[in-house]
């Protein structure tokens, strides 16, 4: 059966979202109808505002509201350490760890010689240009241990060592709650590879 | 070969790329020992603590246990055999070998069992770990790749005539199959020469004994002609644009 145009027209919107599938638009598209006028608004103010309101923080590329994120405002953190992380989903990951004060670079992407990323495509030569200002000491490259990862991390080494910086990598190694029986060659290695005294 | 009425089958293969599928899962290329090349899904792999995680990386050598799905073939199992590590810890060896596995997809098609093939693969991607010369080994590969196809150009007798080339300088021509007498290059208007020294070299790489090439040291001028040699060659007998040369050409170099 045939829905009321606008339904319908909400239905058709919903499902080009992301593992959104023709029956879970319905259901969404039902929850929205049923839904008080005001919820509704608040919704689609908040869809509306995403797009005008975010943009990329100046200095490190990350999403924010101003022309500086919060991060980067934030006095109490240590700028003279970066974090390189390729997107804003990993800064999240980091921060969430409550771990590391120090401020963070958003590389947007990472490397790949598969897909032909090239470095002009990605914030590198604005994280060159923050390593060049002076005031940073250590360089913390925090790539996902893939190919594209290894990629990256190695070419950032490459073009930050030459500057005088520290530059180190996040440590690899077994998953918490997870089971060495079941763990991979490559993760046990590195594993072994960085193992520590306790 | 592989029975096709069986639901679920092991085949030992290499990934030559991955890409993400949705939220969690991967799309991955194998070329297979037992089936040649096919697309397979590893369904979770993009997650931490995915056991298909590390063996669905590109380079990763591994048994894969495959189930038939509808369309694609779905990875169940698979056990590491070799990582090529080596390869992950030299941004060079990252590129050149991104470019072996590029090219290997591009010039195969799926579905074809072919185990020379797959050794050949496999031999690259070891001596590409031992080797201080990538690009070496990455010429070596396309000559026994194009042998292996049947487009192997011709190097010691001219692709015309068949009478073999002494001269110190050599026309090559892509387009007539490889290397041209004297008479044949003028009557076909051909200028471009290259040194007897690189057709030896290249006829050295594209024999199968790879242990004897060693300790091969290409000269400068060896090495900028067999690049453009294997570039225009490459380009005329498979018809394809790769991604990663691009990537070798404005990084690399």
């Amino acid at each position: 059966m045939r829905y009321a145009r606008p339904l319908a027209q909400l239905i058709e919107q919903l499902e080009k979202l992301p593992g959104i599938g023709p029956k879970s638009a319905q259901r969404l598209a039902f929850h929205i109808l049923r839904a008080s006028q005001e919820e509704n608004q608040r919704l689609a103010t908040a869809i509306l505002e995403v797009k005008a309101k975010t943009r990329y923080c100046q200095r490190c590329f990350n999403f924010s509201e101003e022309d500086l994120c919060p991060i980067c405002q934030d006095a109490r953190r240590d700028q003279s350490v970066i974090c390189v992380v390729a997107d804003p989903r990993d800064l999240t990951a980091i921060e969430n760890s409550g771990e590391f004060r120090g401020v963070y670079h958003v590389l947007q992407g990472l490397l790949s010689p598969i897909e032909g990323v090239l470095p002009d495509q990605l914030r590198v030569r604005e994280l060159i240009e923050r390593v060049k200002s002076g005031t940073v000491k250590e360089v913390i490259l925090a790539m996902n241990p893939t190919v594209e990862g290894d990629a990256t991390a190695l070419f950032l080494s490459g073009e930050l060592k030459p500057l005088g910086v520290k530059v180190t990598q996040l440590a690899m190694g077994l998953p918490v709650g997870g089971d060495l029986d079941y763990a991979d060659q490559v993760t046990i290695a590195r594993a072994v590879a960085w193992r520590r005294e306790i | 070969m592989l029975d096709s009425r069986t639901r679920t089958y092991n085949v030992t293969a290499v990934v030559l790329r991955s890409r993400p599928l949705g939220e969690k899962d991967r799309v991955v290329v194998l070329f297979s020992r037992e089936a040649g090349k096919l697309d397979a899904v590893a369904k979770g792999a993009r997650q931490p603590k995915s056991k298909l995680a590390a063996g669905t990386q590109p380079f990763t050598l591994a048994r894969f246990a495959l189930a038939r799905g509808r369309t694609l073939q779905v990875v169940t199992q698979c056990v590491i055999e070799e990582s090529f590590y080596a390869l992950h810890e030299d941004l060079s060896k990252i590129a050149w070998g991104a470019y072996v596995l590029e090219l290997m997809d591009a010039a195969t098609p799926p579905h074809q069992h072919d185990e020379a093939l797959f050794d050949l693969l496999v031999s690259t991607l070891r001596w590409m770990g031992a080797t201080d010369d990538p690009e070496l080994v990455t010429r070596a590969f396309e000559l026994r790749l194009l042998n292996a196809l049947g487009y192997a150009p011709a190097l010691t007798e001219c692709a015309v005539c068949g009478r073999t080339v002494s001269d110190s300088l050599v026309a090559f021509s892509a387009r007539w199959g490889g290397a041209l007498c004297a008479a044949d290059a003028a009557q076909r208007g051909h200028r471009g020469k290259i040194s007897q020294g690189t057709l030896r070299t290249a006829a050295a790489l594209s024999g199968s004994k790879g242990d004897a090439l060693q300790r091969l040291r290409l000269t400068p001028q060896v090495r900028t002609e067999l690049r453009g040699l294997m570039n225009d060659f490459l380009t005329q007998r498979l018809e394809v644009r790769l991604k990663a040369r691009e990537f070798l050409v404005k990084v690399m170099e």
